[in-house]
């Protein structure tokens, strides 16, 4: 899992062409970061930002990583104070990058960054389970598994392309998960052709646990089964759990089994 | 299990005229360190598992590999998504060739048992590797399949000639 210190500011792809001064700006956003000044790194980024969006084209697309380093660094600030906000300012950070990344998909800073960010964000905080009309709809591998739902094993079909140079990277330079140029170096599968599934029951287990079937969906009857009166009352009544409270719950009465699954 | 060692019938010659190489590019072929072959010769089209670009890579930083596929056709990966560990099909041509080789082999399959490992699984391992030494006269056949954690063990103490 990602510690918070973990997630840091970027660099713009663009920096080569940013004038002195915003590099000075960017510099200084940095230094204030590192030393734990972020509400003055926020300020900084904001106004970098602002004045990279009204630059050239190229600089303009790629101002989305200096609004992410706003939000990012905001975050952090709110993280003791205001989850619920801090929680937004992130997501808000992962939507920027993504808006970054259009320009290149493969930027090395800009995608490990929104990995590492989607990544502690599901184990810090959780993802949402939205009651919608009474039900409460789960599309979390981490509570499947902790349900012990059988997993999937697939056999597949497909062509490789290096993220770099757009060849079969069986006979490229490039490593996967290294960095050229600020780019990452990735397989990137096309043509993917699914010849096989298979549901796996235990003790055999999957090569991966990142795919699998879902839960059906709960009813508020589970939550009041799962939960005291007043804490499933509680839940019913904000209309959010969390998955990583749902894995919690379900360890604690170790449930599981094919009454958790959809038929 | 412990690891097999039988003699080999493999004639390269054949092999790779079967899959369309020209004698010249087979000249230049066999001057490399270790051949991999697809995972099915009969084939129209040549498929690799999806790792064997891992361990294509893991052993060109010290031996010189050449990739075997159909000449003319197209080639393409496949995953079977078990948990176990499934080495691709090398020719070593040479014995300090293949001495060198099952160190690295061995590396990259406990860094994948390892990664297995730390999912909660214990994966096996399944590899055959044909050790071709002109100069020894040694053309051996080396197979094992068994729990990858014993890999290592099982081929840090196999000599060949």
């Amino acid at each position: 899992m990602p510690r918070l210190s973990s997630l840091r500011p970027v660099r713009p792809r663009t920096i080569t062409v940013l004038s002195p001064e915003q590099r000075e700006i960017l510099e200084k956003g940095l230094s204030n970061e590192e030393n734990g000044h972020l509400g003055k790194a926020a300020s900084l980024f904001q106004s970098l930002y602002e004045q990279m969006q009204s630059a050239n084209s190229e600089v303009s697309q790629d101002s989305a990583c200096m609004k992410a380093n706003a939000d990012l660094v905001l975050a952090r600030l709110e993280i003791t104070r205001n989850r619920d906000e801090a929680e937004k300012l992130f997501r808000s950070t992962i939507s920027a990058l993504e808006v970054a990344l259009k320009i290149d998909p493969y930027w090395a800073d800009y995608f490990n960054l929104r990995g590492k960010i989607v990544a502690y964000l599901h184990t810090d905080f959780g993802c949402k389970i939205v009651r919608n009309r009474g039900v409460w709809e789960i599309k979390c591998i981490d509570v499947s598994n902790a349900l012990r739902i059988p997993g999937i094993s697939r056999s597949e079909t497909f062509d490789l392309e290096c993220s770099i140079c757009k060849k079969d990277p069986m006979f490229c330079p490039h490593v996967s998960g290294e960095v050229y140029d600020g780019r990452l170096a990735l397989g990137i599968v096309r043509h993917l052709e699914i010849k096989e599934l298979s549901i796996i029951t235990p003790p055999h287990v999957p090569e991966e646990r990142t795919i699998g079937i879902w839960p059906r969906p709960l009813t508020d009857g589970d939550i009041r089964k799962l939960y005291s009166e007043k804490t499933a009352r509680q839940i019913i009544d904000s209309g959010v759990i969390r998955c990583k409270d749902l894995v919690r719950i379900i360890r604690k009465n170790n449930l599981g089994g094919v009454e958790w699954v959809q038929h | 299990m412990s690891v097999n060692v039988t003699e080999s019938s493999l004639d390269l010659n054949t092999l790779l005229s079967k899959l369309g190489y020209q004698p010249d590019q087979i000249g230049s072929l066999l001057g490399a360190d270790v051949l991999m072959f697809p995972k099915d010769l009969e084939s129209a089209e040549s498929s690799f598992d999806d790792k064997s670009v891992s361990i294509k890579k893991t052993i060109e930083k010290q031996l010189r590999i050449e990739v075997l596929t159909k000449q003319g056709a197209k080639s393409h990966y496949e995953a079977q998504r078990a948990a176990d560990i499934l080495v691709p099909a090398l020719v070593f041509l040479g014995v300090q060739t293949f001495d060198i080789g099952k160190g690295i082999i061995t590396s990259w399959v406990y860094d994948r048992y390892l990664q297995l490992r730390n999912r909660g699984l214990t994966p096996s391992v399944a590899l055959k590797f044909v050790v071709i030494d002109k100069k020894k006269g040694i053309r051996k056949e080396v197979s094992y399949e068994g729990p990858a954690e014993q890999l290592q063990d099982t081929l840090k103490n196999l000599k060949l000639d």
